[in-house]
């Protein structure tokens, strides 16, 4: 067991010398370090457990330690010789090791580097601790560090038919989630149940898989050719598992494979895919979890993994070019934004409609978040123009950055002082809709967000606030419905308090939106991220209303559903699991506290 | 310069006193490049307007594939009251949208420097709805009129409201609906397409339907009762009513002469006609003629006539001839295939002539005893109806759409059941068996309108909008 903190404390504060250290090594093989030098002879050996701490200034490494004792000439009046072994991760392995501090039962010793200490490498380190053990007296921790350094080591080649008992293993993908994560997809059979552990190494480091934590994938072809052979099998045999902190660039990947024997054997790893949006498809397009088991599943694999993608994707902003139609308001009261993929004809409709429905004093915001749509939609807001002779901005992304960045690109644009984020299939019904919306925003300084209410085509009601509710079949999260979705319009014209209005059209102050930064930029490509800036405006103890004066139609898209588009529902789900971490549920019932 | 009406033109009825607006009239081409019923009817009032002393103009529309000259958006290459736009970007045609970005100035211009005081629009194809915005954007005082053709608004299928599988009568748009027969548009696009089309709308004063029939579309698809308004196009120009007999021949004489084109080169303007002499003489009793006129397309219904016409045979009726004057070379190869086979399949009783020039027409129609009108469409008021009624020519069509409209039963002509050859053979065969009601119609056919009066009926029209009270 590692030291608590406090340990680890005391541990680095012991000021008295009692030995050095002459060499150090991490041996990522060993999944350690390996450290020689001397011990005061004050030092006891014992069955209790020994804890070290290599101490490189501000970094430490510290855990449970196996150290073994021999006679050493040089220093036989006052001290033995020493090897030891520590188990860790290699994080700190090019860093200078100042002292050593061992701790058991009653003693506390503080060992120096010596002022030549040595930095063999792996193979030098073992090499040279297998002599020294053949020269010491055998004991029970001479029999554990002789079997750790006998352990076999990595030389690039798939070892697993060594073994006594067959484990199959392959790894169909590996995908690097920057900086230092990966992502596997393959198949894994144990059918005598005798693997004991499975790590992923790469260099230095290391990290352990799970199989608890896995996505199980169905591997219908596996399972046929190797059940005649072993019927315990199951056809769930494909994983696909996350491993953090795990890579470093340049050395090979390969995962060691431990069994309750003691064996050891290494199945190597293919070159590492490269991270994007594409990737992420590709992912989530291969299961199909409901209950708990997405919950596992999101916890250990596709949250962090997306987490991590997803940064790296938004890790270089896109170059961002600005064209201005028309004359621009001067003083504009609101910014619209609308950010525009795919469907660039929504622009034509919407400035259509708005030439005849908003204000000369409201400024708009086209933010084209579709590269590939660049010369289309220059040509289509240069006929616009001209045809309803509404003025406004179009702000070109050189790459494609999804719903969360593509507001921000157009907040930081803005120059009202309310805002209106507004999604691109969405065209007014009654004309004062704006009008109404930003007289309720200044109506109060307890509202902070304004929505409208949004209808189908057929006049039905598509939305007028969300309220949330927790789906057993989603994990237990939290997902926002649309009360009265298809009902009737009615003649209520009231505002009334909700839990959360949609982002699709929605009226907040342009110094509130960007005092909380937006939108998280966290959700990708589209989805829960309005309601965690309703949460976050919650939080400053304002309220979102719902004005039923302001109605537009909502031309959605169709509802998710089928394997055809089973990214994108699991990508929703990655909203949502992200939406839940951040907006935990309290115990008591009551909504939420943010989470720390 | 557009044609001139013919000089020492006969007036037939006095001429109202009307205060005489200026007129820009707007048509989708231009009767100089097509020969279409919008473009006719626009250069027929247009023509009328100018003989009677109006200013008028005339804004048509190059076709696709004509070449822009740089910078020059409108031309005038048919004199100077006549103007051409060559438009510079591919047309919107789903929801009427013109996405050339030098229209708009060049239109609000034209608007700004004639200052008309109405505009007449027939057809806002290729021009884009949104013309009615900017013209009065440019001129505020002046009205818009649109003399509706078809039912472009209503269905993305050629305006034609049949479904695209099968040809089957729709009798009222959905978005669903539409949806279905565009599969790649959704009901949310067939939604923005009418809110779309709606709110250009809005800035036309009066909407000009020909037959009550269309007009009663319009308004179930949502155009304000207020203003639309039931008023027949323009005759076209250089038609005369018809007084002479047709030329006889004895039976059996009628031969098949497929590919021949109709009669010689185009001659002046038809004498004046009397009604079909069939029973010049109970001796020498000939087939009843009865034609048909016009392009050879499935919505035509020549398929029914031509089955009708393999009917009529079985039934012996051999004194009926079907004798057809139109072209099948625009349509689907697959369609031509069809019509070529069922014409060398038909019997005797068909001739078919070819295609002919329009102004042959009259001088083809006094060749037949009726016109046959089998379209399976809702036709809205099809010139060949027109030219028939010019022509002192009973009609025999459809029961559908304008057609029915136009045509009185036992005055104008006859109906059968659209779309079934069994019920058009019954209705030939009898008439076949007893010409002499065809013979006796000449004194109940409703006599065309002369242009003048129809011109007349449309300077009230413009009178009562600029007043407020169409």
């Amino acid at each position: 067991m590692p030291p608590s903190r406090e340990d680890a404390v005391k541990l680095t504060n012991t000021s008295v010398n009692h030995g050095c250290v002459d060499f150090v090594a991490y041996c990522a093989n060993l999944g350690g370090w390996i450290a020689c030098g001397w011990i005061a002879k004050a030092w006891q050996d014992s069955d209790q457990p020994v804890f070290c701490s290599l101490d490189f200034g501000e970094h430490h490494t510290a855990d449970e330690a196996i150290i073994c004792l021999f006679p050493r000439e040089d220093v036989d009046k006052i001290g033995s010789g020493f090897l030891l072994f520590l188990q860790g991760d290699g994080s700190n392995a090019k860093r200078l090791l100042l002292n050593l501090r061992l701790r058991s039962a009653a003693q506390h010793f503080r060992l120096v580097s010596a002022q030549l200490l040595e930095r063999p490498t792996e193979a030098e380190a073992v090499s040279k601790s297998r002599a020294m053990l053949a020269a010491a007296p055998r004991s029970r921790l001479h029999a554990r560090l002789t079997e750790l350094l006998n352990r076999p080591v990595y030389t690039g080649r798939d070892t697993l038919d060594s073994l006594q008992s067959p484990v199959f293993l392959e790894i169909d993908a590996a995908v690097l989630c920057p900086p230092d994560c990966v992502l596997l997809r393959g198949w894994f059979i144990d059918p005598f149940h005798q693997v004991t552990r499975l790590r992923f190494r790469c260099g230095p480091n290391s990290a352990t898989l799970d199989p608890a934590h896995w996505i199980r994938l169905p591997r219908a072809d596996v399972y046929a050719k190797l059940v005649q052979t072993h019927s315990s099998i199951s056809e769930q045999c494909g994983f696909m598992a996350f491993a953090g902190q795990a890579v470093v660039a340049g050395e090979p990947c390969y995962i060691e494979i431990e069994t309750a024997s003691g064996e050891y054997a290494f199945k190597r790893v293919p070159p590492l895919r490269s991270p994007g949006l594409a990737t992420i498809k590709d992912m989530l397009g291969t299961f199909d979890l409901r209950y708990q088991d997405m919950v596992r599943a999101y916890d250990h694999v596709v949250g962090p993994a997306i987490d991590s993608l997803n940064a790296f994707r938004l890790a270089q902003p896109p170059e961002v070019r600005e064209m201005q139609f028309g004359t621009a308001p001067v003083r504009p009261d609101c910014s619209i934004i609308i950010p525009l993929y795919g469907r660039i004809d929504f622009m034509e409709y919407q400035l259509a409609f708005f030439a005849r429905s908003l204000s000369r004093r409201t400024e708009l915001i086209y933010v084209l978040d579709d590269p590939s749509l660049l010369r289309a939609a220059e040509n289509l807001a240069t006929a616009c123009l001209a045809r309803f002779g509404l003025p406004f901005r179009l702000l070109t992304l050189s790459a494609n950055v999804g719903y969360a960045p593509a507001n921000n690109i157009g907040l930081s644009h803005a120059r009202a002082d309310n805002i209106c984020f507004l999604n691109s299939d969405v065209f007014p019904k009654r004309a004062d809709w704006l009008k109404n919306m930003l007289a309720t925003l200044g109506s109060s300084p307890t509202i902070g967000m304004v929505g409208a209410l949004l209808l189908f085509e057929d006049d039905t009601i598509q939305h007028e606030g969300c309220a949330f509710t927790a789906l057993a079949e989603f994990g237990g999260w939290q997902f926002c419905l649309h009360p009265n979705k298809g009902r009737a319009v009615g003649s209520d014209e009231r505002v009334t308090q909700v839990e959360a209005v949609t982002g699709a059209c929605l009226v907040m102050r342009t110094d509130l939106a960007r005092a909380l930064g937006g939108f998280d930029e966290g959700y990708v490509i589209g989805d829960f991220e309005d309601m965690d800036l309703c949460r976050q405006v919650q939080a400053r103890g304002l309220i979102c209303v719902v004005d039923r004066r302001a109605q537009l139609y909502h031309l959605e898209r169709q509802s998710q559903g089928g394997q055809v588009v089973a990214w994108r529902l699991n990508l929703t789900l990655y909203n949502a699991w992200r939406f839940q971490s951040r907006w935990p549920v309290a115990a008591s019932g009551q909504p939420w506290a943010r989470a720390s | 310069m557009l044609e001139r009406a013919p000089r020492g033109r006969a007036r037939a009825a006095p001429q109202q006193s009307w205060h005489l607006p200026s007129v820009l009239v707007m048509t989708h081409s231009h009767p100089r490049l097509t020969r279409g019923g919008a473009e006719i009817s626009a250069q027929a009032l247009f023509l009328e307007m100018k003989a009677r002393g109006a200013q008028c103009w005339f804004l048509g529309c190059s076709g696709p594939g004509s070449e822009q000259r740089l910078g020059a958006v409108l031309t005038q290459p048919f004199g100077a009251d006549d103007y051409l736009y060559t438009p510079g970007a591919a047309f919107d045609y789903f929801k009427f949208a013109n996405p050339d970005p030098q229209f708009p100035a060049a239109l609000e211009k034209l608007i700004g420097e004639l200052k008309p005081d109405i505009v007449h629009a027939h057809h806002y194809v290729r021009f884009g709805v949104e013309m009615f915005s900017i013209i009065k954007r440019a001129s505020p005082a002046t009205r818009i009129v649109v003399s509706l053709h078809e039912y472009l608004a209503i269905c993305n299928n050629h305006g034609q409201m049949v479904k695209t599988a099968d040809h089957r009568l729709c009798h009222r748009e959905s978005f669903m609906d539409c949806a279905k027969c565009f599969p790649h548009f959704g009901a949310r696009d067939f939604f923005l397409r009418k809110r779309y089309i709606q709110m250009f709308f809005e800035d036309v004063d009066v909407f000009l339907a020909p037959s009550q029939f269309l007009a009663d579309r319009y308004l179930a698809w949502g155009l304000p009762a207020a203003k639309l308004a039931v008023l027949e196009n323009m005759p076209p120009a250089g038609s005369m009513p018809a007084t002479e007999a047709p030329a006889m021949t004895s039976p059996g004489s009628a031969g098949k002469a497929p590919g021949t084109a109709a009669g010689g080169p185009p001659r002046a303007a038809a004498k004046p006609r009397t009604a079909p002499d069939i029973l010049a003489s109970p001796k020498i009793r000939r087939a009843v003629r009865f034609g048909f006129f016009g392009q050879m397309s499935p919505l035509k219904g020549i398929e029914i006539l031509i089955e009708a016409a393999q009917q009529l045979e079985t039934m012996d009726a051999a004194n009926a001839t079907i004798d057809i004057f139109g072209d099948y070379a625009n349509q689907p190869v697959e369609f031509q295939t069809a019509v070529v086979a069922a014409l060398k399949q038909a019997g005797s009783n068909v001739v078919y002539h070819g295609p002919y020039d329009n102004a042959d027409v009259q001088r083809l129609m006094a060749r037949v005893d009726a016109v046959v009108v089998p379209s399976i469409w809702w036709e809205n008021s099809p010139v060949v109806i027109q030219e028939a009624l010019t022509s002192l020519r009973p009609v025999i069509c459809s029961d559908i759409g304008g057609m029915a409209e136009k045509v009185r039963p036992g005055l104008d002509g006859f109906h059968f059941e659209a779309g079934q050859p069994s019920s058009l053979s019954a209705l030939l065969a009898q008439l076949a068996a007893r010409p002499e009601i065809l013979a006796n119609m000449s004194a109940t056919l409703k006599r065309p309108v002369e242009r003048n009066v129809a011109l007349d009926a449309h300077l009230a029209a413009y009178a009562k909008l600029r007043a407020g009270t169409l």
